[in-house]
């Protein structure tokens, strides 16, 4: 069963997609914070890792460097959902850090996040 | 004379020398021009300083507003979007024909405040003046109107309208612009030729001139009145009610950020012409890459400061 890690501050969110993920037969785990969001990925070592960019305590892309200068867990796929418009800077930090794929929040839906889960966690 | 570090700049001896000379006709305005005395100078220089500190912070409250609003409410829309498309794809169990057609509502309404969020942010950016553009990819416009005709096709055909790309006559050279924008803004161009066209067709056809790639879009639609194309590009204009139905109301904020992106790129977009009943043909212009404009887009877009958004919160 797939372990996906969703590190995002808003609990509705977060509340969204553990209904879905469940649907699917995925376990959701969430951290609230970015350094939540460190400390689970190296605990845990989920198989896949969705990001929200803007954290309280530690900024997105700052988890994204911490979890790929990790050796135990740099190899995770990390999928960015966001509000940051995709030509922001600290958009284009994650996906230089090698993010598998980023998304608006307002254009995607559960279903089509799970479509990227799927073929990212083969 | 040496100032306090922390009231000014420093000795006035460093300041540009101002120069003594006869004054001559070719002086324009020179009966105007008094040497100001060096403890003017050094006060008009600290108010400067001081104005130009106020404006950076004021600038800087702008970006961080931007940042705030773009995710306090994005985030509740993509919320309710989420939920709503749960719901109606079955996942909280069997949804009943007017429960449905209720949500499917709720869903468009959503669908269209998430599109003119997007539009205010993109308009607070041109106006704040800190778009990124991204110039460095080389682009084909037609690859970028053939990806999009591809994913439009199909809600094209339920409306019965075909959009066809016609294809140049020789490869078009690549142009100097931002992917997403250039992109975002042939579909404003197309849908919203799709909203005024009834039945027929839709056409992107694309054309060289001067070291610029011109594309336009044609449609065979109700066209667009006389007193109604100056207003086109305008902020918040829109067509009147009668002319469309309420399904395709839009913010009237569309063409006017197409106008800018295309500007900031060095390009130029503008109605070619519109007969009622007949169709209406929009086309922009970008620079090639390489040309002289291009070259100039480039270092003017180098010299203005990036967005800076904020990313986490206290």
């Amino acid at each position: 069963m797939a372990k996906i890690l969703l590190i995002e501050d808003d609990a509705l969110f977060v509340k969204m997609y553990q209904k879905k993920l469940s649907r699917e037969g995925m376990t959701l785990l969430a951290a609230y914070d970015g350094e939540q969001g460190v400390e689970m990925t190296k605990a845990e070592k989920p198989d896949l890792i969705i990001l929200d960019l803007m954290l309280p305590k530690m900024a997105g892309s700052e988890v994204l460097k911490q979890i790929k200068d990790e050796p135990s867990t740099n190899s995770i796929p990390v999928i960015v959902l966001t509000n940051l418009s995709t030509s922001s800077e600290e958009v284009n930090r994650c996906i230089e850090m090698g993010v598998k794929e980023t998304f608006l929040k307002t254009d995607v839906t559960p279903a089509q996040v799970v479509e990227a889960i799927k073929k990212y966690t083969k | 004379m040496l100032m306090d570090a922390k009231n000014g700049p420093p000795t006035s001896n460093k300041l540009p020398k101002l120069e003594s000379r006869p004054l001559s006709s070719s002086d324009v305005g020179f009966h105007q021009a008094v040497h100001p005395s060096p403890e003017a100078y050094q006060k008009a220089l600290r108010e400067l300083t001081a104005a130009n500190l106020r404006l950076r912070q004021l600038d800087k409250a702008k970006d961080e507003f931007i940042s705030v609003a773009s995710h306090e409410l994005r985030n509740p829309m993509a919320i309710i979007k989420g939920n709503i498309s749960m719901i109606l794809s079955g996942d909280a169990g069997d949804v009943n024909h007017e429960t449905r057609d209720i949500l499917t509502d709720v869903l468009v309404a959503v669908e269209r405040q998430i599109r003119l969020v997007n539009e205010l942010l993109d308009i607070s950016r041109i106006e704040a003046g800190v778009i990124n553009f991204n110039l460095n990819p080389a682009i084909s416009i037609d690859q970028v109107a053939e990806l999009l005709v591809t994913s439009l096709k199909g809600v094209a055909a339920e409306q019965n309208l075909e959009i066809k790309l016609e294809n140049p006559a020789k490869p078009l050279p690549a142009v100097q612009a931002d992917h997403d924008k250039v992109s975002q803004v042939l579909i404003n161009l197309v849908t919203n030729a799709m909203k005024f066209t009834k039945k027929g067709s839709i056409t992107i056809s694309f054309k060289e001139k001067s070291e610029h790639v011109i594309t336009c879009v044609t449609d065979t639609g109700i066209g667009i009145p006389e007193g109604q194309k100056e207003m086109l590009f305008k902020k918040f204009s829109k067509p009147s009610s009668e002319s469309v139905g309420t399904l395709s109301a839009g913010s009237g904020l569309g063409l006017y950020i197409s106008k800018k992106y295309i500007e900031r790129q060095g390009g130029d977009i503008w109605l070619e012409e519109s007969k009622p009943g007949v169709g209406s043909t929009f086309c922009f212009s970008l620079p090639m890459r390489g040309s002289e404009k291009a070259l100039e887009v480039v270092s003017e877009i180098k010299s203005l400061q990036p967005i800076k958004e904020i990313h986490y919160k206290s």
